[in-house]
């Protein structure tokens, strides 16, 4: 298939239904008219094999390929943010408080884009493309739903992309190995023994035993970790004693690690913290919660995907940058079958496209979303080709 | 041109040489005879144009081709190891307490190896090849020595590489951006006020406050640098008090910085640091004797394409490795850092388990395949050919 012929062809269905979608937002586990919408655009198109997600707002939709083959995935987060939208654009959201200042309005324009092409040519496919529309990426919920509810079955394979503003329009981050950071957050609690501030002979003092905690914690990304791999270990909260002249006896902390692998972080914070707060005479303890793998990219996926985009708009449309300290629930999809994500350059100066992802001015040149879609539909003819 | 046929033709004088020095190594700032032997073995080849370092015992001799060019510098470091060795070759070291543990015989014989293609095909190349024979590489003293007399000053891009213990056999890694981290030196002094240990509150503990400054630059690491820069601060010596029974009044510390900066922004804040956190314990606190003995090896892209475009010509792609970067140092990139002139630093992997190969560089019993002798001479002729003639 040659996705040269028949992407500028869907531009502007492209940019209707990303206004759209932008026009109407819904926030995380909050999708179903959204998914109700994409339901009926993919039936439009004459796609039948269509599946609404019990267990959340997603949805799944397979075209059947002409030729026998592998299945492929193409993944759009459908979510939008509980910020107030300021871009003051005609197609502004029309919910008060709520705007897809992430652009998931136009990963689902981009992937309705590419369903058209692909429906319309599924001919020339050697093997099934499956659409994945998933919900509540912004809680990092939606993919681990998904994949138990059954979303993956019969995939060999996934792309995602994610328009990116660090990016200049008219580039593509298509990156072998770890692209996006791992998440863990925590609670960490001290317990000491409680006593008159004048006496602190007479009690434990729990503040003073997170303090030391606080400063081993920082030991663990300056002499225990690999210098070559990316590790963040963050406490955002410490809160500690109930009044100024009384030893305090708790301290409860929230912190949050950022990493290129999930490693064992949890055995090593809870050496660090049981053992210090041991040696100050309390007693500490660590609550871990693993939010989301590192998302990771398969070489042979990219090479592909590198080749594709090559083929599209030339070899000097690609780009490497350092990895994206953000995080991405597509990392679950990529801890079952080989995954790539891409991210879109929407970064123009001259034209005002300047603004952050979860800012309430963010907005994107409608431009670049016809090669989004043209990356992914040439990407997932050749992978199937090539897997055949 | 078939350079890794020429490199064949020489692989026995490779041996040859590579035994000699291996066998008669100098350490550090004692490489008299064996810079000699080097400027002997340039001369019988028919290399004569040689300019002495009057500040080491180094030399840079220099080949002009047959057409106009630019000038490539090819590097070799020529020191021992204070290592007593113990490999069992029947050509092992016969100077007791030296041995050439890093593999520097190797270079050498490689550099000749080179010298000795380059000027068979002299009429060929398009400039000139200047063959830098370095001394002091171990004390990171050398490469400094010689940009800081001038002797590089007409080179327009840099070429070197190491045999390296850590990675397989027959591999070679000249990937472009970061490749050996920076080494850096600090000394940090902690003046306090000694007392008795029974009365502490006469003093200002200079073990206390050194503790603090231990663990506060930890957190330049951990908070202030960036995650995605690779950043080591090793404090490797510390010497504080003088009796148990007596509040230490003064504290030294000693230390290094690994990293892929080259900007002084961590000097900067050390200096911040320690002096800062000294007040906060009454005492007089400062860095001194900050040292920048290497700065990064960062390959340049267009010359790392040049020298993996070689290497996958003349064996084939499945012997170019990417590994990722070492935190290990290299004085070699101050000829390019000094002179501003782009570089490529290769590694040549030397680990074969089958062999009983498994030790790294600086080991008792590091040993090198010499089959690779002819593979090293090649890589290096061929870069120093491509480079000077690939631009015509």
């Amino acid at each position: 298939m040659d996705a040269s012929k028949y992407y500028e062809a869907v531009e502007p269905y492209i940019i209707e239904r990303r206004r759209y979608y932008h026009e109407n937002p819904t926030l995380s586990d909050q999708e179903g008219p959204t998914r109700d919408s994409i339901h009926k655009d993919l039936e439009a198109m004459g796609i039948t094999d269509i599946t609404d997600f019990k267990t959340c707002n997603g949805l799944t939709a397979v075209i059947h390929g002409g030729k026998p083959g592998k299945t492929i995935a193409l993944r759009a987060d459908i979510d939008a943010l509980p910020v107030q939208e300021k871009t003051g654009l005609p197609f502004a959201s029309k919910t008060p408080g709520v705007c897809h200042a992430c652009g998931h309005d136009t990963h689902i324009a981009m992937l309705l884009g590419s369903a058209k092409i692909l429906q319309e040519h599924r001919d020339e496919l050697c093997g099934n493309v499956k659409l994945i529309f998933q919900p509540i990426e912004e809680r990092v919920m939606g993919a681990k739903a998904m994949i138990a509810e059954g979303c993956l079955e019969g995939v060999d394979a996934i792309y995602g992309n994610h328009v990116w503003p660090a990016c200049e329009k008219g580039k593509v981050d298509i990156t072998t190995g770890v692209r996006m950071l791992y998440v863990g957050t925590y609670d960490i609690d001290v317990e000491g023994v409680m006593a008159h501030g004048a006496y602190p002979n007479l009690g434990k003092d729990a503040i003073l035993a997170g303090s030391a905690i606080v400063m081993a914690m920082q030991q663990y990304v300056s002499r225990m970790n690999f210098p070559l791999d990316p590790l963040v270990v963050n406490i955002g909260i410490f809160q500690g004693g109930p009044r100024y002249n009384i030893v305090p006896n708790k301290v409860h902390m929230e912190g949050t690690l950022r990493a290129s692998k999930p490693d064992n972080h949890v055995e090593i914070m809870t050496n660090i913290i049981e053992h210090t707060a041991a040696a100050y005479g309390c007693t500490g303890s660590l609550h871990y919660v693993h939010n989301v793998g590192p998302v990771v990219n398969d070489a042979a996926l990219v090479d592909i995907a590198q080749k594709a985009q090559t083929r599209l708009f030339g070899a000097d449309t690609i780009v490497h940058p350092d990895i994206n300290l953000a995080s991405d629930d597509f990392a679950c999809y990529g801890e079952h079958v080989p995954a790539i994500y891409t991210f879109l350059g929407v970064k123009d100066e001259a034209n005002g496209y300047v603004h952050g992802v979860h800012t309430e001015e963010f907005d994107v040149p409608e431009d670049v979303l016809k090669r989004g879609t043209a990356l992914q539909v040439q990407f997932c003819a050749d992978w199937l080709e090539a897997n055949a | 041109m078939d350079i890794k046929a020429l490199a064949q033709k020489y692989q026995d004088y490779m041996v040859e040489m590579r035994r000699h020095f291996h066998q008669h190594p100098e350490l550090t700032y004692e490489c008299v005879e064996t810079c000699k032997r080097m400027r002997e073995e340039f001369v019988k080849i028919g290399i004569t144009d040689i300019t002495d370092s009057k500040t080491c015992q180094g030399f840079v001799a220099r080949l002009k081709g047959g057409k106009p060019g630019k000038t490539v510098g090819l590097r070799a470091d020529i020191d021992a190891l204070p290592v007593n060795e113990e490999t069992g070759l029947p050509f092992a070291s016969q100077n007791p307490g030296k041995m050439h543990a890093c593999g520097h015989d190797n270079h050498m014989a490689c550099i000749l190896g080179a010298a000795k293609v380059l000027y068979e095909i002299r009429e060929e190349l398009c400039g000139t090849v200047a063959f830098i024979v370095q001394p002091d590489e171990e004390f990171a003293t050398g490469a400094l020595a010689m940009v800081d007399e001038g002797l590089v000053n007409d080179c327009d891009a840099f070429y070197g590489q190491h045999v390296w213990g850590a990675f397989p056999e027959g591999m070679i890694d000249a990937s472009a951006g970061n490749r050996m981290a920076c080494c850096h030196h600090f000394g940090i002094t902690v003046e306090g006020l000694s007392s008795h240990a029974s009365a502490p509150h006469l003093g200002c503990d200079a073990v206390v406050v050194m503790t603090a400054i231990l663990n506060a630059i930890q957190t330049m690491v951990s908070r202030w640098n960036d995650p995605l820069n690779p950043l080591v601060i090793t404090v490797g010596k510390v010497d504080a008090g003088n009796r148990w029974n007596v509040l230490a009044g003064k504290a030294e510390l000693e230390g290094t910085v690994r990293t892929f900066l080259s900007d002084d922004s961590v000097e900067k804040r050390l200096e911040q640091m320690v002096k800062n956190i000294g007040e906060a314990y009454g005492a007089n606190c400062f860095v001194h004797d900050y040292l920048y003995m290497t700065v990064p090896v960062i390959n340049d892209p267009a010359l790392s394409a040049i020298a993996e475009k070689g290497i996958a010509d003349m064996f084939g792609e499945e012997r170019i490795l990417h590994h990722e970067p070492l935190m290990g140092s290299e004085d070699y990139s101050w000829f390019g850092f000094k002179t501003g002139k782009p570089y490529v630093y290769a590694f040549i992997g030397t680990r074969n388990e089958a062999d009983g190969r498994v030790y790294v560089n600086h080991h008792e019993k590091y040993d090198v395949k010499e089959d690779l002798l002819q593979d090293g001479a090649a890589v290096m002729a061929r870069f120093a050919y491509d480079y000077l003639n690939g631009e015509e």
